[in-house]
């Protein structure tokens, strides 16, 4: 079971409550929470917040893909996930991704986790445009994607 | 043939718009796209080198959200996204 969305900044806000209510189920003994916030430091950088592109049919495909591989990779059949990813801006402290999982076991939902978050800073289009208190801003250098 | 390249991530810095158009031979591959836009890079930026290095470390996706090798076959007018390298979270 997986929820993917791209959430628009302009019109919402990356909400844990919906995350809970997803993955709300007797059969899970572990649910874990990542969330990605927007920090005030970044290489010796002011940051005063981040503004988020994605291609959003690509990044639904991406989390599809990443859900699938963990049926494989990590042999995990039993589980929900929940993500969702911001675009436009966000200020410090701001959501910009969350992830939620829920494993019938701990150590399933931790590697679960994990898994899904490594790779989409790998492979999912989304890209990170800084902005600075000296009003500058900058395109963060990222992973270029494999082509084979 | 016409080709409109949508923009994402760095490679927006190209234009104003959301997409580029560039006219490229009959057949061509993305690697041809590439060098058209290296040259577009050349026309309109002044070589700016920065530019060129996110063409050359982008990959190319179709209109059906396939990424394409440098070998994929142009053959009619159609759409490509330009993937610079990534990083979400």
């Amino acid at each position: 079971m997986l929820h993917a969305k791209v959430i628009d900044s302009k019109n919402q806000k990356i909400e844990i409550e919906r995350a809970e209510e997803f993955l709300k189920s007797s059969k899970f003994g572990a649910l874990i929470f990542f969330v990605g916030t927007v920090r005030n430091i970044n290489e010796n950088k002011k940051v005063t917040g981040i503004t988020y592109d994605t291609k959003d049919s690509m990044v639904i495909k991406s989390f599809e893909e990443i859900y699938e591989e963990a049926d494989e990779k990590l042999e995990i059949k039993d589980k929900a996930v929940f993500i969702e990813h911001i675009k436009g801006y966000v200020g410090l402290e701001e959501k910009s991704i969350l992830i939620g999982v829920g494993c019938k076991h701990r150590d399933q939902a931790y590697v679960l986790s994990r898994y899904i978050i490594e790779e989409i800073k790998k492979r999912t289009p989304i890209w990170k445009k800084e902005h600075y208190e000296n009003q500058e801003s900058e395109w963060l250098k990222g992973t270029s994607i494999e082509v084979n | 043939m016409k080709i409109t390249v949508e923009l994402f991530g760095a490679a927006r810095e190209f234009s104003n718009k959301d997409f580029i158009e560039l006219n490229l031979l009959q057949p061509s591959s993305i690697k041809d796209l590439k060098k058209e836009l290296v040259k577009m890079i050349d026309n309109k930026f002044n070589g700016n080198q920065n530019f060129k290095k996110i063409v050359m470390s982008s990959a190319f996706c179709s209109e059906n959200d396939n990424i394409v090798s440098d070998n994929f076959k142009i053959d009619k007018k159609q759409t490509f996204g330009i993937i610079p390298p990534v990083g979400g979270g």
